[in-house]
């Protein structure tokens, strides 16, 4: 007679090594109707009380409504905000929004079959 | 001349006072049913304080092409304003003047309002899995006496998954080492093997021609591999 040992592992796998994912943060907002603004900045910070830098070097330009952050880490807070600039001074900020990036969960329910 | 009927909306933004703004409909046809390209259209946009009627005039200002949405800055605040606005083709054929609309500029708080909407979401993805590999320690022709140190690194990408043999074959191809197939480390190390990545000593086979097999297989697609032939001598 054939015997099997089935062990099911039912349990979420550990990640046992840690992979070098790519990160990143897709940000997307809706501008103002306001042909008045002459620029955009992204502002990141560690809290959402602050204080918060500018992530883009030099301004976006008035129609830019998405952004991408590379420069976070998994398992740190991140807050943003967005300010629209003119001629005349700054917006107030829209935001914070903040979050955690993690790793993918990995699958589940993987099944060793030992065969004799 | 243009006969383009243009439909002025006139709105007095709480934004930026003592500003207004105005915005139209693009026409897509001539008066004459003939179509237009709104996309190339740029539009005259004229102002003066109520209740004179500012067009034609001399005090207007120049839309981009496309474009049906005009800021009136540096206005009285609390003064009313009619506003018109006229279509230029590419030709410069100017359209008759439109509707007049009027409103109050109020006052000016400056900076724009924000936006709206803003969402975060954050992507993880996985590196790309390493394509092929070099090899440190071992080079073609070389005459090797005494130890023999020979690893592998995979070019990039994830470490995880992925594994090389590595085999020393005589002058005839056939292996004298057995096969040292690791995840890690990834180095020659002879049979017994001599783990983690100790040299291997070639005064244990015969003198002679040699090559070292290398095979990587990498975490996703076909292995390659890497023959290295070279001397052994005392």
């Amino acid at each position: 007679m054939t015997m099997r040992r089935v062990l099911v592992l039912s349990a979420l796998l550990v990640l046992m090594a840690s992979p070098a994912f790519a990160l990143q943060a897709a940000l997307s907002w809706t501008n103002p109707a306001d042909p008045s603004v002459t620029g955009i900045n992204v502002q990141k910070a560690a809290t959402a009380a602050g204080p918060f830098v500018n992530v883009n070097t030099t301004p976006l330009t008035p129609a830019t409504n998405t952004f991408s952050d590379t420069t976070i880490a998994l398992g740190a807070q991140v807050c943003y905000q967005v300010v629209w600039v003119n001629t005349l001074g700054t917006s107030t900020p829209l935001g914070p929004a903040c979050g955690t990036p993690a790793a993918p969960l990995p699958g589940s329910g993987l099944t060793i079959i030992f065969k004799p | 001349v243009l006969w383009i009927l243009v439909a002025l909306i006139l709105a007095a933004s709480p934004a930026w006072a003592g500003q207004l703004d105005a915005s139209w409909t693009a026409p897509t046809t001539r008066t004459d049913g003939t179509a237009l390209d709104p996309s190339t259209l740029t539009y005259r946009v004229y102002w003066f304080l109520f209740p004179n009627t500012p067009c034609p005039g001399t005090q207007f200002l120049v839309t981009s092409p496309g474009v049906t949405a005009a800021h009136l800055p540096n206005l009285t605040q609390g003064m009313s304003y009619n506003v018109q606005a006229t279509a230029v083709d590419t030709s410069g054929n100017e359209s008759a003047c439109s509707n007049v609309a009027t409103a109050v500029a109020r006052a000016d708080t400056g900076a724009p309002v924000p936006g709206t909407n803003l969402t975060v979401t954050f992507l993880a993805t996985p590196p790309p899995p390493p394509t092929g590999f070099t090899v440190n320690g071992l080079t073609a022709g070389q005459v090797v006496t005494g130890l023999l140190r020979v690893s592998a690194v995979p070019t990039s990408g994830s470490t995880t998954n992925q594994h090389f043999r590595f085999d020393l074959l005589n002058s005839l191809g056939v292996s004298v080492s057995g096969n040292d197939e690791f995840g890690t480390p990834y180095c020659f190390v002879g049979d017994p093997g001599a783990l983690p990545c100790l040299a291997f000593d070639t005064s244990t086979v015969p003198i002679g021609a040699y090559s070292m097999k290398i095979v990587y297989t990498p975490p996703t697609g076909s292995p390659t591999s890497s023959v290295i032939p070279f001397t052994i001598s005392r």
